[in-house]
């Protein structure tokens, strides 16, 4: 039994001073339930949220957007306090188990209301060992970005170029802010926040939400004429001690990658995939979480990204929505790979479509320090 | 569904007030540990870990990354669900979902939670809105002091009825080595004796914050039937929530309560729950709470549960055991506490429950968690595979 | 021969977060027209005509969007009858300042007269629990013009409407 998505919706990222969180889900969701053409509370069997306490600043916070999204006496809901691409695996899987046949799954941040990220990230590090340090997960970047540098000499202008190429593939996206024309030496100079990570390498922080509406098969059909499968999905954690790992590796990626595409039946996924849409929070992770899916060998990603091969026209493009540098918020990344490689299978990826007609699509989500835990999902036509 | 699923492993630490000897990891690590040793299987046979806590306490973040390490989910897929007090009942039903898919044939599922390492009061404020009821928010003890007035006048029950609740859950706990509080109570006099915290709510009626973890594992059909000890069949699930609670006090709503019991027993044709259903551990934050709710889930009409009570209808040995363990007024470790419920409704219909166990070999278990803005998750467990 | 317990290392922290919270047009309306007028302005659902208190984007019972003010909108009395009180023994932080509010004191719910409840304060401070009675006629009492800020405080407390 195979689980398709029948209809996705994001609102445009940015600074909401207007808007609560829960009312930035409410937007999506009857943006969502409009398109599929279901009803609230009554046309879904179950529903999977994304969102932090932390970020939300309140314990529970679920219980605002389960309700906008339609949990009161209705469909349960579950949250889920990973990535956003995990909200649409566990999804899937709910749909597979049977007990539900229609599932609603959100993802919603509000990043600028946050006035201390770093503490809250900090906090993420194992007390009392090394959050003493002070690390946030831009340093815990930072350490896996010189590591991955120097085990493959290569320079802070592979990341720059990274910059360059994300925010020209951003100009076309409406979803996203940050778009625009830069350069490497644009890229190098800007503030730096954690050696070799500057102000440009990382994603930016906004507001946001989506949603997708998931359906078992006949379910799905009769809802859409244009049905995405979900054929692979897979997630894996990785050691948590810095200490412990070998940052330039990125073990927990390839587990989960090998097992999606075992899942989805893929020999060669380097060849075998039309579409990439992977979480780069930092500039150097394209490179590094490509090597990690297995699209090059270890140490060819910078090399690949030169040879023009991942752009829009190329033989395996990566990014085309001009990623999360393009400025997507955390929690909601990972759902928003999915989305935008949705639209992209779709023929419906205005403005930043990849050439051909792509049939096969991966989206990947990543969350902890230095992508200690990773998500994979391969999208397929179904039409 | 799509196959059947059983729990096959059980393992929880002995709850206290604090483990001061322990990390977070390593608490979660022994709950683990003992379930994998009950399976009779290695961290090997585990395809996936499922991890929950209530995720804005013990002032940590992103507490399933550094836990990884500890629980063994390194290198395996995992997912972190978090959903307040019903985080252990949902974290059993996502068990129970990815083994129903088909995708894994053996997972675990652990909830914990270190209470003594934050401050669960401050933790608990927070679910009230920041720009609405935060500044005001007495906490749980606020929303059950209100609960018990209600049910006082609404029941006709006397103040002494909390007292007589938590009169047997000691005498449950007293017999399970697992429980956090196992207080020598031999009367209700004596119980009453016990301080206002918000009046008629006493500090006895209320449960306790306790550091503790629990863990079970759930393995398909095709593997649980091979497995040495008799697996425990899971019949069904489900989950049912409310919108935000603005306005606390006066009569809280029971719909999630009534909703979610009413839907399972319809659905698997149970139409006499006390009469069914052999054995029950219900979510029950306080004594009174668990009277209130008993009637909600259907199992008595309005107004009988503490007349029952009175008559010792819900001890281990009479006719309808309620909370065999002791229940939550005894032991709390919230990330834990639901899981904990599903866990010894197991061990009753697995006869392992030891000198807690209930006489009548049982065979029909229900299980509850309860959280949020009055949200329910329930379970029925089953002795026997059909 | 005394044997020497090993000490259980453990380490303090305090976590300070800060947050800037946007009050969305439902939740502002309300709190400004508390703060400039000293009314409480509520909504009525499209849908199942419940009154939203507060205002709120949409109404999860019936699932109906909520139009923002004015459409549906009207201010409330603030009077009502007095539905359950509570005296708050239990040490509680006050979780704007972290500090301990001194107890006991008084909180109350009450039914205003257009139908939907409130919690808050009951006053003033020299208020006899004693005399109180569910039904009692309960009025809003705000706090002066100048110390409003635009939060549920700016209610001084509820008071009990004498005859």
């Amino acid at each position: 039994m195979r689980v398709g998505i029948v209809a996705v919706a994001q609102n445009r990222f940015g600074e909401y001073r207007e808007w609560r969180p829960h009312e930035l889900t409410y937007l999506v969701v009857e943006d969502v339930l409009k398109k599929a053409g279901l009803p609230f509370r009554d046309g879904y069997d179950d529903i999977v949220t994304c969102s932090s306490d932390h970020w939300d600043g309140k314990t529970l916070s679920d219980i605002e957007h389960g309700e906008v999204a339609g949990a009161h006496l209705g469909p349960g809901e579950t949250k889920v306090s990973l990535d956003g691409a995990n909200a649409v695996l566990f999804g899937c899987i709910k749909v597979l188990s049977g007990h539900a046949d229609v599932v609603l799954v959100t993802a919603a941040c509000k990043e600028k209301q946050v006035m201390d990220p770093s503490v809250i990230e900090n906090f993420g590090f194992d007390v009392p060992y090394h959050q003493l340090l002070g690390l946030d997960f831009t340093q815990a970047a930072a350490l896996q970005a010189t590591s991955y540098m120097h085990r493959f000499g290569l320079k802070r202008e592979d990341f720059a170029e990274v910059v360059v190429k994300g925010l020209r593939n951003a100009k076309e996206n409406p979803y996203l802010f940050n778009g625009g024309d830069t350069t490497v030496e644009e890229v190098l100079e800007a503030q730096m926040l954690s050696y070799p990570i500057t102000s440009m390498d990382r994603r930016p922080f906004c507001d946001g939400a989506c949603a997708l509406i998931l359906a078992k098969e006949e379910r799905a059909r009769e809802l859409t004429d244009k049905p995405i499968w979900i054929r692979g999905l897979s997630s894996c954690y990785d050691h948590h001690h810095l200490g412990d790992r070998d940052l330039s590796e990125p073990a927990a990626l390839f587990r989960a990658a090998q097992d999606a595409y075992g899942m989805a039946g893929l020999k060669a996924p380097d060849r075998e995939i039309d579409v990439v849409e992977i979480s780069e929070h930092y500039s150097y992770q394209l490179l590094l979480w490509m090597e990690g899916l297995g699209l090059c060998d270890s140490g060819e990603a910078a090399k690949l990204l030169r040879s023009g091969e991942t752009e829009r026209e190329g033989r395996i493009p990566v990014n085309p929505s001009g990623g999360l540098l393009g400025g997507v918020p955390r929690y909601v990344a990972g759902a928003n790979r999915v989305i935008e490689a949705f639209y992209q299978l779709r023929g419906e990826a205005e403005g930043r479509a990849v050439s051909g007609e792509p049939r096969v699509a991966l989206a990947h989500g990543t969350y902890g320090p230095a992508g200690q835990h990773h998500c994979v999902i391969i999208l397929e036509r179904g039409f | 569904m799509a196959r059947r699923v059983a729990i096959v492993g059980i393992g929880q630490t002995y709850h206290r007030s604090k483990r001061p000897d322990v990390n977070i990891g390593e608490l979660s690590a022994e709950a683990v540990w003992a379930a994998l040793e009950d399976a009779e299987v290695s961290e090997h046979d585990i395809g996936a870990y499922i991890t929950g806590n209530m995720e804005l306490f013990e002032g940590r973040y992103a507490q399933d990354m550094w836990q990884a390490d500890y629980i063994g989910a390194v290198g395996k897929p995992g997912i972190r669900v978090t959903t307040g007090g019903t985080t252990g009942g949902t974290l059993a039903c996502t068990a129970f979902e990815y083994v129903a898919s088909g995708l894994y044939d053996m997972v675990i599922a652990v909830g914990f939670e270190k209470q003594f390492e934050g401050d669960t009061r401050a933790g608990l404020k927070t679910v009230a809105d920041p720009l609405w009821s935060r500044w005001y928010t007495t906490g749980a003890i606020g929303y059950f002091a209100s609960q018990a007035r209600f049910y006082m006048k609404e029941a006709g029950a006397p103040e002494e009825a909390g007292s007589m609740v938590r009169l047997r859950l000691a005498k449950h706990a007293a017999l399970n080595p697992h429980a956090h509080l196992r207080l020598d109570l031999q009367s209700v006099e004596q119980i009453m004796e016990s301080p206002y915290l918000i009046p008629p709510l006493r500090q006895m009626d209320m449960c306790p914050t306790s550091e503790g973890a629990c863990a079970i594992i759930v393995a398909s059909e095709e593997k649980a039937s091979k497995m040495a000890r008799k697996p425990v069949w899971v019949k069904d699930w489900i989950s049912v929530h409310k919108e935000v609670v603005y306005i606390r006090g006066g009569r809280h709503s029971v719909a999630d309560l009534e909703m979610a019991a009413g839907k399972l027993f319809q659905r698997n044709g149970i139409t006499r729950p006390m009469e069914e259903i052999c054995v029950a551990e219900i979510y029950g934050p306080s004594t009174w709470a668990e009277l209130e709710w008993l009637e909600a889930y259907g199992f008595c009409g309005k107004g009988e549960a503490w007349r029952l009570e009175e008559k010792g209808h819900f001890y281990l040995d009479g006719e309808f055991p309620v909370n065999p363990s002791g229940g939550v007024v005894c032991t709390n470790p919230i990330g834990a506490t639901a899981l904990i419920r599903v866990a010894e409704v197991a061990l009753q219909l697995r006869g392992g429950a030891g000198d807690h166990q209930i006489g009548r070999s049982p065979t029909v278990g229900f299980s509850s968690a309860w959280g949020g803005s009055g949200w329910t998750v329930a379970h029925l467990l089953s002795a026997t595979k059909d | 021969m005394m044997e020497k317990k090993e000490e259980l290392l453990g380490q303090e922290r305090i976590l300070r977060v800060g947050f800037s919270w946007s009050a969305g047009p439902y939740l502002g309306k309300f709190l400004t027209e508390l703060r400039d007028n000293g009314k409480l302005w509520v909504v009525r659902c499209p849908g199942c005509k419940r009154v939203l208190m507060p205002p709120r984007i949409v109404c999860a019972a019936c699932y109906t969007r909520v139009p923002e003010f004015p459409e549906g909108w009207f201010s409330l009395s603030g009077k009502g009858t007095l539905l359950d009180w509570e005296r708050v023994i239990y040490p509680q932080m006050d979780p704007e300042t972290g500090e301990i509010r001194p107890e006991p004191y008084l909180h109350g719910v009450f039914i205003l007269d257009e139908g939907v409840n409130l919690a808050h304060y009951l006053g003033p401070e020299d208020l006899d629990e004693k005399r109180l009675q569910e039904g009692m006629k309960v009025e809003m009492v705000m706090k002066a013009s100048k110390d409003r800020e635009g939060k549920l405080t700016d209610i001084k407390y509820f008071r009990i409407m004498e005859e």
